[in-house]
């Protein structure tokens, strides 16, 4: 299927709910785009090719949110991680399966998928989530 | 040649900042403006400006309202001048400010009318953080329920865990902050507050507390901006524009190469620097007004600005260095956390410090003795774009 999936963060998120955390390598120069682009910001090939990320990493920075938009409020205090996977690229998600105050900038995690969406109305991606590893 | 006028600001006004209930934002222009064509009577509105330039962040949100141009030209009163809305989120009147220099040095404009403004206080925080939230990455970031202090809070953990920053080098920024808007009349929070008092807060997105974040406010504020040749026709202390500056970066912090670098702001200093012939900041400005909405992006604004080195930002307001009286004088007129920050109104507030400080109006306790030459640092959202600007006075 993912072969006839633009290279878009749509498809990255409808990857999601067939196990797969994908991001797209440019052709032309060999960057890893995630999420996905149509165009190469570096070299702006369009030739792309999806790539399966191994979804583990470290936590290079963390928060934790006490105050949040409405439909976030219920769920504080939760904490947003930005995880340098190991293929190179970052990626910003929750953190669960800690506590707050035992997160470590260094650790090691790895993603978790959640096929269903994650809220109501748009967008109705499936999402993704970080455990320690 | 370097530091030639491009511009010249004849007139300014602010309105109070904080909260003022009643008041839309429309209404909050206006008395911005009525304010600053109180401060010029040779100025003849109608006859003289030729275009508005505003900015404004997230009316839609908070007030349902977009179209912000005409809106502001119809309250202050200059229909059918041409008027156009920028946004650059927290940067919008920043940028706004730089369009119309970039009109008036291009010939076609000769008199402007630049201001911004936001009305917040009427909605909920939880309402205002997802409006503030537009700015950053909607589905890496927004999605995942990132909010705009915990942006900020990536930032200062990444710059604690890299550089030793503590928690309470953060507070001492608050702790200037309160102190120099305890003297500023049109302040939000008009009182000092102590450094234990700032650490024991509670968290809004650990690290930073309350009193690492500046708060929801209402205002507006506004400047006129002339030829440099036709200054002297309004007032005889114009405050010249000497550089301007502008950056970008990824809207995704988490794309950025260094989450503890702004690169936009780099970026945007580095032109404004060159076309000022700024080589060494630290001894040619002598009153700075950074965009620190949250304590940690004052520490950061230092080290991109070139006041210090990189990692040494924090150890610059322990030691004072950014004080009244140390080396460089930053945001004594209480910056964003204590003279408030309507997104929109900011970088236009800013000017209107440049104007007051380089015209030596300010109040006593805050003006800086003798300032000659100003810089105005306006960032937006997390740091996607940033606009500086250099002052000389005239």
């Amino acid at each position: 299927m993912s072969a006839e999936l633009p290279f878009t963060i749509d498809s990255f998120y409808r990857l999601l709910a067939e196990g797969k955390l994908m991001g797209a390598r440019c052709r032309s120069c060999g960057r890893l785009l995630v999420p996905p682009r149509p165009v190469c910001p570096a070299c702006y090939g369009s030739d792309m090719e999806w790539v399966e990320l191994r979804g583990e990493g470290v936590v290079e920075s963390y928060t934790v949110i006490h105050v949040a938009p409405p439909r976030f409020q219920a769920e504080t205090p939760y904490v947003v991680a930005v995880v340098r996977l190991d293929e190179g690229v970052r990626l910003p998600g929750r953190l669960v399966g800690v506590e707050p105050e035992d997160v470590k900038v260094g650790m090691r995690v790895r993603v978790e998928l959640l096929p269903e969406p994650g809220q109501e109305g748009w967008p109705d991606w499936p999402t993704y989530r970080f455990r320690p590893a | 040649m370097k530091g030639e006028p491009l511009a010249a600001v004849v007139s300014a006004g602010m309105t109070r900042f904080g909260k003022l209930p009643g008041f839309s934002a429309r209404e909050l222009f206006a008395m911005a403006f009525k304010e600053a064509l109180d401060r010029c009577p040779e100025l003849d509105p109608r006859r003289d400006i030729q275009a508005v330039f505003v900015g404004n962040m997230a009316g839609e949100g908070w007030e349902h309202q977009g179209h912000w141009g005409p809106i502001c030209a119809d309250w202050a009163g200059l229909v059918p001048k041409p008027a156009t809305r920028f946004e650059n989120a927290c940067a919008s009147s920043g940028a706004a400010f730089r369009w119309a220099v970039l009109a008036i040095k291009s010939g076609l404009v000769d008199i402007a009318l630049v201001g911004g403004v936001e009305k917040m206080t009427h909605r909920t925080t939880q309402e205002s953080t997802e409006f503030l939230a537009f700015a950053s990455d909607h589905p890496f970031e927004q999605f995942h329920g990132l909010t705009f202090p915990g942006l900020y809070a990536l930032m200062a953990v990444a710059h604690m865990h890299r550089y030793g920053t503590t928690e309470e080098q953060l507070a001492m920024v608050a702790v200037k902050a309160h102190k120099y808007g305890a003297l500023n009349p049109k302040a939000h929070f008009q009182k000092p507050v102590t450094l234990e008092k700032a650490l024991s807060s509670r968290v809004i997105a650990w690290p930073l507390k309350l009193y690492d974040c500046c708060p929801i406010s209402d205002g507006a504020a506004c400047a006129i901006l002339v030829r440099p040749d036709l200054a002297k026709r309004f007032t005889d202390t114009p405050v010249y524009v000497i550089a301007t500056g502008q950056g970008s970066d990824y809207i995704g912090l988490y794309e950025r190469e260094d989450l503890t670098t702004i690169r936009a702001t780099v970026e945007a200093a580095r032109q404004a620097y060159r076309m000022a012939g700024i080589e060494e900041p630290v001894k040619e400005l002598d009153v700075v007004e950074v965009h620190d909405c949250f304590t940690i992006a004052e520490i950061i604004a230092y080290e991109d600005l070139g006041f210090c080195r990189k990692g040494e930002g924090g150890k610059m307001v322990e030691e004072g260095r950014t004080d009244l009286d140390g080396d460089i004088p930053v945001n004594v007129s209480g910056g964003l956390k204590s003279k408030g920050h309507p997104v929109g109104a900011t970088g236009a507030a800013q000017i209107y410090e440049m104007f007051l400080q380089l015209r030596g109006e300010a109040e006593r306790g805050r003006q800086v003795p003798d300032a000659e030459v100003g810089l105005a640092h306006n960032v937006g959202g997390s740091g996607a774009s940033c606009v500086v600007h250099i002052f000389r006075r005239g």
